[in-house]
């Protein structure tokens, strides 16, 4: 959700890797780590850094982030009465009389935008 | 659609030094700046890969670091027998060697290299990208024309932090321009905005 709300916003949207993959890891220097790569076996990570008992937690690409397989979800949204233009790709433009109903690939995103009355 | 890719030897949140004095010290000395009324027109729609090199792929084995590479650097610790550190290690576990210091995780995580290279970012500059890039550009260790002094050692992410001026090297220049000179092939128009599919594997 974050990653998408950079596209609407100002300047460029900037997307990590770690991101795209899965990875953990937060303030420097925890988002250093080497580059998780599909054909590498990753220790689990196990270890927390002050010593306390953690989780332990896979260290592989996350395929189930990329999977744009053809189950397409039913999303429902209210919206105010109104001309209506998706935003991220601002081909799509739709006169919505209370009620946008779209079909969005899993943890996909859509930006709407009233345009008009 | 263009996409572009970056080479840095600092990853994109440390071009201004240690964390907290960004604002204090300003553009990293690696890395040269543009007011945003002269960006260039083929950067606005362009998609930008910014790689750092030392954490993306360790290409040649022949050229990883060694206890020389660290001299100089952050934290300024140069433990006997100090080695890379296994690509696909547990994060937070210390090396023994860096435990024996009897500092922390956070300082000896500094000592740290994996021995990524540009021979990693040629070999699976594919994986990196999508196949849609046309062009790739560069600056940092690329800026070759612009930049003829590199700082070194410095940690691998800092631009500045405990490194002395150094000379780039000629190897290193040699590399660059193969990457540069490199044009992946491109299909059909516009294209994914990330790389998710080739990644994923």
């Amino acid at each position: 959700m974050i990653l998408v709300q950079q596209f609407p916003y100002i300047g460029a949207p900037h997307i990590w890797n770690g991101d795209e993959v899965g990875m953990w890891g937060a303030d420097d220097p925890d988002q250093r780590k080497p580059r998780v790569w599909g054909d590498m076996e990753y220790e689990d990570e196990t270890t927390h850094p002050f010593g306390l008992p953690r989780q332990p937690h896979a260290v592989a690409p996350d395929k189930g982030l990329f999977n744009t397989s053809e189950d397409l979800q039913d999303v429902v949204v209210e919206l105010e009465p109104g001309t209506w233009t998706e935003q991220l790709d601002g081909s799509r433009v739709l006169q919505v009389d209370g009620e946008l109903r779209l079909e969005l690939l899993p943890l996909g995103a859509s930006v709407w935008l009233r345009t008009g009355d | 659609m263009k996409y572009l890719a970056l080479v840095t030897p600092i990853s994109p949140v440390a071009c201004g030094g240690e964390p907290g004095d960004n604002a204090a010290s300003g553009p990293s000395s690696a890395v040269s700046t543009t007011a945003v009324s002269d960006v260039p027109a083929r950067a606005k729609d362009a998609v930008w890969y910014q790689i750092f090199p030392e954490r993306f792929r360790n290409g040649d084995s022949t050229n990883d670091p060694t206890l020389h590479d660290i001299e100089g650097a952050w934290p300024h610790m140069a433990p006997e027998g100090w080695e890379p550190t296994a690509w696909t290690q547990d994060w937070f576990r210390q090396e023994p060697r860096a435990a024996a210091t009897g500092e922390d995780i956070y300082t000896t995580i500094q000592l740290r290299r994996y021995g990524g290279d540009l021979q990693g970012v040629i070999d699976r500059l594919d994986d990196a990208a999508t196949p849609d890039t046309n062009e790739f550009a560069s600056r940092g260790w690329a800026g070759v024309p612009e930049l003829p002094e590199w700082r070194k050692p410095g940690r691998p992410e800092d631009a500045h932090g405990g490194a002395v001026p150094g000379t780039l090297d000629p190897e290193i220049r040699e590399h660059v321009f193969a990457v540069t000179r490199r044009r992946p092939r491109t299909t059909g128009s516009g294209g994914r905005t990330s790389a998710p599919a080739k990644s994923g594997r």
